[in-house]
């Protein structure tokens, strides 16, 4: 009789990366010729050197961006599958910025250019959250597409008429000297933008559980219906969800260009949006459980990379082990917290309006 | 029925011991059962007095600690619920679990489906079968639709259904009574007797002793996990089942027990003249109506949902509203809460046109509204209580948008101990029973000092001590000059409690009846549209 926690227990969680890992042992064995060293190097790698390490804290900053994102809307009860084509759009514009302003002091060039970014991205996934509001198309649906059209795009543009045209690479030009965030521990690409992302995952904390509008907006993500009943201005929390879920997402990509590679490269951000929804996931959409949630995935990233780097695991192999992680991470409780998603997939011709019964509240303790 | 004294009895539990280690209770304590062929048997007793518990052991849907169960005499155990399936024994649950997207059909074959030929399942076998038993037992459910489209007295019908097609020896209803209007329990009662004349055994788990003697032949009384009392229904009264399940420490308000559990006396006798003199107000009090419908419709398609319904009531008065479910109540509720625009008429408070507001600008005109939907619309189960209590106050607990701590418990903490919840603030409101979570809805509605408040079945599913507690908070409410709207099925809930009285009949106001005009007959003739009723009505208008 008892149903489970939408957030997920952490005993499941714990079962899902459990289980994650040793699928990754597995295909290690099966998959390399040196199953011993490949485990090596794929467990101790991200420790072995500065380098590795100061990188997986850096994909620890964008994790914890992009789970913020992710996690902030799953809390308002809407969805924003856009991620993945906002962290390219922040990137792209950020980039565009920072190279149209080069006479603008060092503060003042990078906010420009991250607000640029963070504009774009938020637009973007807000228009989403517009279009639920007025039509009420599902913003599910709409962010995907969104973001799905914006990437080839994006990348004909770096390719085309953004390339850099000193550069054999398929990027935009560098962006100004000055304009580079400060790196923290070379000569891995680390950045003083992992200070910027744990500041708003406090902020984030805060806002959401000890301000007026934080309690309106997880009350609107728990029973809409409810949240209506009680005088909560219910469209407002499609909206700015969308709006500010983008805009991490945004920040995410800014620090891409202004931080870690100091230019646009195509299809940097190749798994950036799905992996931030799985952080929120194992976060259980949570500010503060994001922080862990994104350490253990940006470990295991790096991992599957020095493992690539020292054996012979192929990358092939390490784009396996990650969609395996992602894939018993999220199927867990995808019907948890996507039961309208789930719901549409189970039922491909069913009407689109779900009746559920309503869960009984419990009685007598049974 | 006691014509089987020498054969052993269908199924008994003996000492049946269950606790529950995470809520520190015994929920059941050393309970034992006797359950006989062709007889019905009541389980009466408040929420949390062990009742579910005892029956799903019988059920095989929990192990017991400890205790046995025989089966025609021999011990048995049961793992599953499909061994004590196997073994006949079957339950319907008070809150059926269906797939709402398939037929009835579908979600009743499930396990036993009849297999055509190529092992397909055999659709027309099935619908056949449902529709014979269906049609023996005079129930109205057609196989073929969908159970979201179903009323929620008709899903339950149907789950009792699907126990019948698994042929049961022993069948045990939860409170298969909670969702049906007056004349569905009267259907359902004779479907009852019906299959205990066939010599199965029936149990009933409920809250209500008028169906108690109405329908039992025999009565469990359960308290705090013990089973305290078994009576022959010819060998017991109300006021001694009532001691019983409450205890003796509780004092029984001797007119709240009459509300409770009115015994539905012969008609003749049931005449008007006494009801408690405090309850009627021959006058009814003077001045505008603080709040009014007029001539409102609402439609879907063609089809009316609502024809012209014009209602209204002053401060310090309680109009009751009723009528048999699928009448328009539901609309009606949806209007005056202001979740839904109709198609003409207007929403009137203090003489401003409000029929298009928001639910959210009622509430800021003082609108409080209890509903029927406690688990989506009333409250969010997934929430804490005290963010279940604060919904309506958020804006005066906090500084510059961010609550203060001290304010916001001292408030919940202050509801808390008014309404006397018993649950920590931080408990997410699912872990509570149905009692406190709508002493929480209750509570927060009233923590805006509501000029108008909507109750629509305020006390479904509350045992006896929620249902007083219910009941004297709207009554308090009214002395304080509050205008009161009482949306309910329940008849006698409606006249113990309603100034003046609006009975719905297919989307219109069928009667207002007031003062002695006021009976249960009278009520119970609108209602159901009876030939009289209806001359009466449209040759004369409103008596």
């Amino acid at each position: 009789m008892n149903r489970s926690s939408p957030r997920g227990s952490l005993a499941g969680i714990a079962a899902a990366l459990v289980a994650a890992v040793l699928v990754t042992i597995v295909l290690l064995v099966l998959g390399s010729r040196t199953p011993a060293a490949a485990i090596r190097s794929f467990f101790w790698g991200p420790f072995s050197s500065t380098y590795y390490f100061g990188n997986m804290i850096n994909a620890f900053t964008v994790l914890v961006l992009t789970g913020l994102g992710a996690a902030l809307a799953f809390r308002a009860g809407v969805f924003n599958l856009g991620g993945e084509g906002q962290v390219y759009t922040a990137a792209i514009v950020t980039a565009v910025a920072a190279n149209a302003a080069p006479q603008l002091t060092a503060a003042g060039g990078v906010a420009f250019a991250l607000g640029a970014g963070v504009f774009a991205a938020a637009v973007m996934a807000g228009l989403s959250g517009l279009f639920r509001f007025l039509w009420d198309t599902d913003e599910l649906i709409t962010s995907f597409l969104i973001a799905s059209a914006s990437i080839p795009i994006i990348d004909y543009m770096i390719v085309g008429p953004l390339n850099d045209p000193a550069s054999n690479l398929l990027t935009t030009p560098r962006i100004p000297e000055a304009f580079r965030l400060l790196r923290i521990l070379p000569p891995s690409r680390l950045h003083i933008g992992i200070v910027v992302a744990v500041l708003l995952a406090a902020l984030v904390f805060f806002l959401l559980f000890y301000t007026v509008r934080g309690y309106e907006w997880r009350l609107t993500g728990l029973n809409r219906e409810f949240a209506r009943y009680g005088g909560v201005n219910t469209g407002m929390y499609i909206l700015f969800p969308m709006l500010i879920s983008g805009g991490l997402h945004g920040v995410a990509g800014a620090f891409h260009v202004l931080g870690t590679h100091h230019a646009a490269l195509v299809g940097f951000s190749g798994g950036l949006g799905w992996n931030g929804l799985a952080v929120a996931l194992i976060g259980r959409s949570h500010p503060l459980g994001v922080l862990p949630a994104a350490l253990v995935f940006a470990y295991l990233q790096t991992g599957s990379r020095t493992a690539i780097l020292h054996t012979e695991f192929t990358i092939e192999l390490a784009t396996i082990i990650q969609a395996v992680i992602f894939f018993v991470i999220t199927a867990q409780y995808l019907p948890q917290v996507f039961p309208r998603a789930a719901r549409k997939l189970a039922l491909v011709f069913g009407r689109p309006r779900g009746g559920a019964a309503p869960a009984a509240p419990e009685e007598d303790g049974s | 029925m006691n014509t089987q004294l020498n054969e052993p009895p269908l199924v008994e539990l003996r000492n049946i011991t269950k606790c529950f280690p995470e809520n520190e209770v015994w929920a059941n304590r050393e309970v034992s059962l006797t359950i006989r062929r062709g007889e019905i048997q009541a389980l009466v007793g408040e929420n949390g007095a062990g009742k579910s518990t005892v029956m799903h052991v019988l059920a095989g849907a929990l192990s017991p600690d400890s205790g046995q169960i025989l089966l025609g005499g021999r011990e048995t155990r049961f793992e599953h619920p499909r061994d004590a399936i196997a073994a006949g024994i079957l339950m319907v649950h008070q809150h059926p679990q269906f797939v709402p997207e398939l037929r009835v059909w579908e979600n009743l074959i499930l396990g036993i489906e009849p297999r055509g030929t190529l092992g397909t399942i055999d659709r027309n076998a099935a619908v056949a079968r449902i529709t014979e038993l269906a049609t023996r037992y005079h129930m109205p459910i057609n196989p073929n639709h969908r159970i979201e489209y179903l009323a929620s007295s008709q899903v339950h019908l149907a789950a009792i259904l699907g126990a019948l097609l698994r042929d049961p020896q022993v069948l045990i209803l939860d409170e298969p009574t909670a969702p049906c209007s007056d004349h569905e329990v009267e259907l359902l009662f004779g479907l009852l007797r019906n299959l205990a004349e066939q010599g199965r055994a029936l149990i009933l788990i409920t809250h209500k002793l008028r169906e108690v003697f109405a329908i039992a032949d025999r009565v469990t009384v359960m308290r705090h996990g013990v089973n305290v009392a078994e009576r022959a229904i010819s060998e017991t009264t109300i006021s001694e089942l009532s001691t019983l399940m409450v205890g003796e420490d509780c004092q029984v308000d001797s007119d709240d027990l009459r509300l409770l559990h009115a015994y539905r006396e012969p008609p003749a006798s049931n005449a008007a003249p006494d009801k408690p003199a405090q309850e009627v107000r021959e006058a009814a009090p003077e001045g505008p109506p603080l709040f009014s419908i007029r001539n409102v419709s609402l439609y879907e398609g063609h089809l009316p949902l609502l024809s012209d319904v014009s209602l209204s009531v002053r401060s310090g008065t309680i109009l009751g509203i009723t009528g048999i479910r699928e009448n328009g109540l539901e609309y009606l509720e949806d209007v005056i809460s202001g979740s839904t625009i109709p198609d003409s008429g207007e929403v009137v408070i203090d003489a401003k046109r409000i029929t298009e507001f928001s639910p959210r600008r009622f509430r800021r005109l003082g609108i409080a509204y209890v509903p029927t939907d406690r688990l989506i619309r009333g409250a969010s189960m997934d929430a804490s209580v005290q963010e279940n209590l604060i919904l309506l106050r958020r804006k005066g607990l906090q500084r510059r948008g961010v609550f203060n701590r001290k304010s916001l418990d001292g408030f919940s903490d202050q509801l808390k101990e008014r309404f006397g919840i018993s649950a920590s603030l931080k408990q997410p409101l699912r872990r509570l029973s149905g009692g406190n979570i709508q002493k929480v809805i209750l509570s927060r509605e009233l923590s805006i000092g509501a000029r108008v408040v909507i109750f629509s079945e305020p006390s479904w599913g509350l045992d006896f001590r929620s249902k007083q507690f219910v009941y004297r908070e709207i009554r308090r409410l009214r002395d304080a000059e509050t205008a009161i709207i009482l949306i309910s099925a329940d008849i006698d809930e409606i006249l113990s409690l309603s100034d003046e009285i609006a009975v719905m009949f297919r989307g219109s106001v069928a009667t207002e009846l007031r003062g002695r005009a006021r009976t249960r007959e009278r009520i119970a003739e609108y209602m159901l549209g009876l030939e009289q009723a209806l001359d009466a009505a449209t040759d004369e208008g409103s008596p």
